[in-house]
């Protein structure tokens, strides 16, 4: 196509001319011009003009009826409109004029110069082409336009295996018996079915699990009669997965519990499947599955430790590899919940067994699965309304063992002293919901602080069913109209970092200009999601899989719903390479970028992103503020 | 006869209306008389534009042996055997700088190879002025009583005054445009508040 003559049309008219290997190498370097190949990124250099635009002259760019494409060389400008509002502060790489070139609308902007400089102009046939010759040209102008520029990271995102959701690797429902049926019809019914494993299904409940090696261990070996009722040999209880948990997730669970079969749950605990081991061999094997094992395999807190320590210099180089570096969070809070489970075992060896029910509950960043190598602990302890003060001891002593343990694996103790080893946090369901209520009640600020904390919850160790009826309990305490608002407010008071002019508002320490990603961003996005999470009584503590509940089943509209995912998406990628690829003596603080070493589509990105993050912002205020 | 009286018109007419071609050439040396030229590059400029859409550039193929500034320039022998004929290339460049007035950063320089490969193919050619970067900016500077480093009056050294970018030096295409923009910065600067014909304005940069 390229070599068809028509091709370099006719709006130019100069034929070919020289390109200059500067001309070039911008070009090359400018989304969406670095998406084109080698020939029409040829063609875009020799359609293009430049024009020098000063105070003087600047009524010469942008006159009504001349639709052209700018692209900003060096200089700066405020884009402002036809009353002077300012819409947008324009720096070298930034893109102009091209609303006007898509829609056919009179351009009725206008330039304001803070800085003499250069501006590349391309005619308007010359766009055309490029948009008729590049899809991915042609996209990016229609997201940009859209204001969906966030959406072009799609392109670059291929989820890694390990992040599959269990439920799209299940493929057959799970075959099950009944608890009182015989040892010999279970058998009968596996070799029918051609099945190494039962699942042992009463009223939908799952009650256990039956396998090839049960019959083989507990009823064959020990001469039990086959007529013997299954719940007799079966494993009661067995370690679950949930269906949109994610094959790491799996990964640890079957590692930990050194199990081949892992019953698989729906959100309403009831069984859809089994996941074997062989349907995780058959995943395409990796690394992570290596240190999840060597992990698992440790047999004392010594060798636990030691293999944790592995755990940075892993990430690093995994997160070199993988196409989403949102996979490094997830692959973390894996690790972290598979040692949690793993010193909970350890101290269960050397101490005897639980005494009771309890949940070991992951707060804030473990329990959204978006921590990070600096994160800290922030866990608690859910115990059983009758619980005896003997029974307590256990937990206090255990809670000192796992969060000991953990700091020495790594993730730091918690400064704010939120931790399971705190006694304050080892509370039966009852005094939880106390605590919450007190909070929903009377919403000062440092409640709302506490509740943006205890809100994210997920249950790591211990008994599914008592973390749900206590979490079911207090997402309805949740829904109370002044305490949304009292958040709403909490939340119009957080700054994004974005200014007057669409400007990065940088926070400065000597020569170092720099936005913390997770203050003054990510926490923010999260505290907005957890609000209508809160007041559509969604449970799930992950952004994500928060606003994939929230999708037309609350106030929040789907675009909104995808413009956030987006912004998410975006914001911890960012968050995490830059953590990850930190100058160890980087003079800004981690979770931060200087915008200034970003490349100029992720600078777009993130004022999109912090764009999406104000807007709604505004919703909250307006949804849940009124109520004030 | 004619031609004298149009270059009068030219200069006379407002600066923004007037010709302007920014050129840049490189040389075997840096002895501008002695040394052969091997490549030339022009850009015409429009004020306010530069039009890098109908810039050129030019190899020239020529037999003498490239001494070191080949390692300045970056030509190869096999990019200067691919090069057009000196004939050639002075032929373009003469159409398409006729009645122009000549830019450049260090002018005398390029305008004295430019005369010497003129006069070596027996064509003739003159602007209608010619503006040199250097100078201009060297005026400028001791008009403000500033002291003069010695390189501070390098193209790239002067460009950074006006918040233009480094740019990859010693291709003659890059440094034509780079002079280009020089040029319209220094100009527009120069003529603000005022209406200079072009004559004035190559005062500045005589």
């Amino acid at each position: 196509m390229v070599s068809d003559t028509n091709f370099y049309g006719s709006q130019g008219g100069f034929g070919m001319a020289s390109i200059s290997a500067d001309t070039r190498e911008f070009l090359a370097n400018t989304p969406p011009f670095d998406s084109l190949s080698a020939e029409l990124l040829q063609y875009a250099a020799e359609q293009m003009q430049a024009m020098y635009v000063c105070h003087d002259n600047r009524q010469d760019i942008m006159q009504p009826d001349s639709h052209q494409l700018y692209l900003v060389r060096s200089g700066a400008y405020d884009l402002v409109d036809k009353e002077n509002q300012h819409l947008d502060r324009l720096e070298p790489g930034d893109l102009f004029g091209f609303p006007s070139l898509l829609t056919g609308r009179k351009i009725t902007n206008k330039l304001q110069v803070i800085a003499d400089g250069i501006i590349w102009i391309w005619p308007e046939g010359a766009f055309n082409e490029l948009r008729r010759q590049s899809q991915a040209f042609e996209r990016y102008f229609v997201n940009a336009h859209g204001q969906r520029l966030l959406a072009e990271q799609g392109k670059t995102q291929g989820a890694d295996w390990s992040e599959k959701k269990i439920a799209s690797v299940i493929d057959r429902k799970p075959i099950q018996i009944s608890s009182t049926a015989s040892i010999q019809s279970a058998a009968q019914l596996m070799s029918a079915e051609r099945v190494s494993c039962l699942l042992v299904v009463d009223d939908q409940q799952l009650r256990g699990i039956l396998t090839d090696r049960d019959l083989r261990n507990r009823v064959v070996a020990v001469g039990v009669s086959f007529d013997v009722s299954v719940a007799a040999v079966m494993t009661p209880m067995p370690a679950i997965i949930y269906a949109r948990d994610s094959l790491f997730d799996a990964l640890t669970v079957m590692g930990q519990a050194n199990i081949h079969h892992l019953p698989v749950l729906d959100d309403n605990e009831i069984p859809i499947g089994v996941l074997t081991n062989t349907d995780l061999m058959q995943q395409q094997r990796s690394e992570p599955v290596l240190l999840i094992n060597a992990l698992f395999k440790a047999n004392s807190r010594e060798a636990l430790v030691a293999e944790a320590a592995k755990i940075p210099d892993y990430l690093r180089s995994f997160a070199s590899r993988v196409k989403d570096i949102g996979i490094v969070g997830r692959l973390l809070t894996s690790l972290t919940d598979g040692i949690t489970r793993k010193l909970i075992r350890l101290y269960e060896q050397e101490q005897g067994s639980a005494p009771c029910t309890y949940v070991w509950l992951a707060f804030g960043s473990q329990a959204r699965g978006d921590q990070t190598l600096g994160s800290d602990q922030d866990n608690a302890l859910l115990l059983p309304d009758e619980i005896t003060d003997g029974q307590r001891q256990w937990f206090a002593e255990v809670s000192v063992y796992v969060c000991e343990g953990l700091a020495d694996c790594g993730i730091r103790l918690c400064p704010g002293n939120i931790m399971a080893m705190n006694p304050d946090l080892q509370k039966n369901r009852l005094e939880w919901r106390e605590k919450f209520l007190k909070w929903i009640r009377s919403p000062t600020p440092k409640a709302i602080m506490h509740c943006m904390i205890f809100f994210d919850s997920r249950p790591v160790a211990g008994s599914h069913q008592l973390y749900r009826q206590h979490r079911e309990e207090i997402a309805k305490l949740a829904k109370q109209d002044m305490f949304l608002a009292n958040i709403a407010r909490h939340i119009g008071e957080l700054n994004v970092p974005l200014g007057l002019f669409n400007h990065f508002r940088t926070k400065s320490e000597g020569d170092f200009e720099y936005i913390d990603i997770k203050k003054q961003a990510v926490a923010i996005l999260n505290d907005i999601v957890r609000l209508y999470s809160l007041a559509a009584g969604v449970t799930v503590p992950s952004t994500p899989a928060r606003l994939e509940q929230l999708k037309s089943a609350s106030s929040l509209s789907d675009k909104d719903n995808q413009n956030l995912l987006e912004a998410w998406q975006f914001l911890t990628g960012l968050r995490l390479t830059a953590q990850m690829y930190r100058n160890e003596d980087s003079k800004i603080p981690s979770n931060s970028v200087d915008p200034e070493t970003l490349s100029t589509m992720q600078r777009r990105q993130l004022k999109a992103a912090f764009k999406v993050i104000k807007d709604a912002q505004h919703g909250v205020a307006f949804k849940f503020g009124r109520n004030m | 006869m004619f031609e004298k009286v149009a270059s009068w018109h030219h200069l006379r007419a407002p600066w923004r209306e007037a010709k302007w071609l920014a050129i840049d050439i490189e040389t075997n040396g840096l002895d501008a008389k002695g040394d052969a030229m091997l490549a030339l590059a022009w850009v015409r400029i429009a004020p306010p534009r530069i039009l890098q859409n109908q810039a050129e550039y030019r190899v020239v193929n020529t037999n003498l042996e490239l001494t070191q500034s080949a390692v300045i320039h970056q030509l190869s022998l096999s990019d200067i055997a691919a090069g057009l004929p000196l004939e050639e290339v002075l032929a373009e460049f003469v159409k398409a700088a006729e009645g122009a007035i000549i830019v450049a950063h260090n002018a005398q320089f390029d305008t004295v190879v430019l005369q010497q490969a003129l006069k070596q193919t027996g064509m003739k050619w003159q602007p209608d002025g010619v503006y040199c970067t250097l100078r201009a900016e060297r005026r400028r500077l001791e008009r403000q009583s500033q002291t003069l480093k010695p390189d501070s009056l390098t193209l790239a050294a002067c460009r950074e005054r006006y918040g233009f970018d480094a740019f990859s030096g010693h291709h003659a295409l890059n440094d034509a445009i780079a002079c280009a923009e020089l040029f319209l910065a220094q100009a527009f600067r120069f003529s603000s508040g005022h209406h200079p014909n072009a004559r004035s304005l190559l005062k500045e940069g005589r």
